[in-house]
């Protein structure tokens, strides 16, 4: 669908910046056909649309990812002393390291989320969705947001961090509280900051209690390897703590977007769907289209360490630059009919995984929990349907994350 | 099986040459061994059943989806 001459440039925007525009790609459409990346003021950063511009981006070293200094920032002298552990907390998340850091940092957890895990991981896998699947089948109506897309992912990440189980959902709600920190920006953070510096004490608390468990018995998880590493040496506690928080967050609400945005896109496209259901070794390629077509990280974020021209536009040392894979993951110059969801697409080199240094550790994982979860439920339930056809999404920029995923099973 | 590399698609960046390394060598520069003269567009090829985990473990992490099973095999 093209953009029309008469696209009302002004009202888009400040719905997005609301995150309330609920089809973002006109916009992003139009704004990719300027070339030049757009400064947005609401959203604090300069956009960025095109394809090759996201792409060459995400490796680019003028562009770094340490962008704890904007946090630093925005808390109050008093606050930045009071929360200094919060900022050094984020510090030694991969997501704020640049190489060399980085590179080692992302060594110790490759090791261990690696293609081999996600293969190995695939029999528990399916056995949790089959509970879930089994746990659905005792009703008519099910909200897979809640009942499939939530719990597949949790229960996974915390098998694999070791999580004990029963407290998965106790250590989801420290996780979020500790999230919400570095999922905003500016001024609000002076008020964000005190639950998530509480959440941080209890996070350490916790896993301090379950090293001393691991080491004296130890496992194949996270917790056992990562806790090892600390007591040979390797890493500071400070550091452990943080690459624990870190892969939590970064694979949790992902795959629950990516199961749920997926399976949404097949309700809201019933040809394509019962071609999954007649050709079920369509699901490898499906799974990378629903990357592609509704991605669920939108916008990664990176830090201007320099001044530099990008079509035309100076973008100063200290800027924040807003990588829109949602935006380059439907640009025509790579993707023919970019609006067209087609679970075959071949060749499809989208960019939601990112690329490079930072390409997603959790990928293979996140594609095997999709491809598994998606095909089982289809095989299941394949005569199921929406119980509402409009799709609500949360008001977040930053997510393509649904509200709710509410199905008639039609056994 | 039948076997498939996007050669386009594929930047050398060595993934699946830690995966399945009985299928998948970099060459002493780091490429893709496969590449070859540097012209195809893509390479098929036969490889033993005995490999299905390795291939799988491949696709799943090549970051830029350029390795696949053919059908019909």
């Amino acid at each position: 669908m093209a953009v029309t001459e008469d696209f009302d440039l002004e009202s888009a925007l400040a719905a997005y910046a609301k995150g309330k525009l609920t089809d973002p790609y006109p916009l992003y459409e139009f704004l990719r056909n300027r070339r030049e990346p757009f400064w947005s003021k609401e959203v604090g950063m300069w956009l960025v649309f095109g394809f090759d511009d996201v792409e060459a981006g995400l490796s680019d070293a003028r562009l770094k990812n340490d962008r704890i200094l904007g946090y630093e920032n925005a808390l109050t002298p008093e606050n930045r002393i009071r929360y200094k552990a919060l900022n050094e907390h984020l510090s030694h998340w991969l997501g704020f390291e640049d190489p060399p850091v980085h590179t080692q940092s992302r060594g110790y957890l490759k090791e261990y989320i690696s293609g081999r895990l996600a293969i190995r991981m695939r029999p528990v896998i399916e056995k949790r969705i089959d509970l879930l699947l089994d746990q659905a089948n005792e009703r008519d109506e099910v909200d897979l947001l809640k009942d499939f897309a939530y719990p597949l992912p949790l229960a996974i990440i915390c098998d694999l961090l070791g999580i004990e189980s029963g407290r998965e959902e106790e250590f989801k709600i420290l996780a979020d509280e500790l999230g919400a920190y570095p999922g905003n920006v500016g001024p609000i953070l002076n008020e964000v900051a005190p639950p998530a510096h509480a959440a941080l004490l209890k996070i350490e608390a916790f896993f301090d209690e379950m090293v001393v468990k691991r080491l004296a018995d130890p496992r194949d998880d996270l917790i056992t390897r990562l806790g090892e590493l600390n007591k040979a040496g390797e890493l500071s506690h400070q550091e452990m703590i943080s690459l624990l928080t870190f892969v939590f967050l970064a694979g949790f609400g992902t795959t629950l977007n990516l199961i749920a945005n997926g399976m949404m896109l097949l309700f809201t496209h019933p040809t394509q769907k019962q071609r999954l259901i007649e050709y079920p070794k369509l699901i490898g390629s499906a799974v990378e289209e629903f990357l592609r077509y509704e991605s669920p990280i939108q916008i990664v974020a990176r830090l201007a360490r320099e001044d530099f021209d990008m079509h035309g536009k100076i973008i100063k040392a200290g800027d924040y630059v807003g990588l829109n894979a949602g935006a380059a993951n439907r640009d025509e110059v790579v993707f023919p009919n970019p609006d067209s969801f087609d679970i075959a697409r071949d060749p499809n080199r989208h960019i939601a995984f990112g690329r490079g240094a930072h390409f997603c550790l959790g990928a293979p994982l996140a594609r095997v929990e999709a491809q598994v979860a998606i095909s089982s439920f289809f095989k299941r339930f394949p005569r199921a349907e929406l119980i509402s056809s409009e799709p609500t999404w949360l008001p977040i920029i930053s997510f393509r994350h649904l509200e709710s995923l509410k199905v008639r099973l039609n056994k | 099986m039948k076997v498939e590399l996007d050669l386009i698609s594929c930047r050398d960046n060595g993934e699946c040459a830690i995966s399945a390394p009985d299928v998948f060598v970099m060459n002493s520069e780091g490429k893709q061994s496969l590449r070859g003269d540097g012209a195809s567009t893509s390479v098929t090829f036969e490889v033993s059943e005995q490999f299905i985990d390795e291939i799988e473990e491949a696709i799943i992490v090549c970051p830029m989806q350029a390795i696949s099973i053919l059908e019909g095999n």
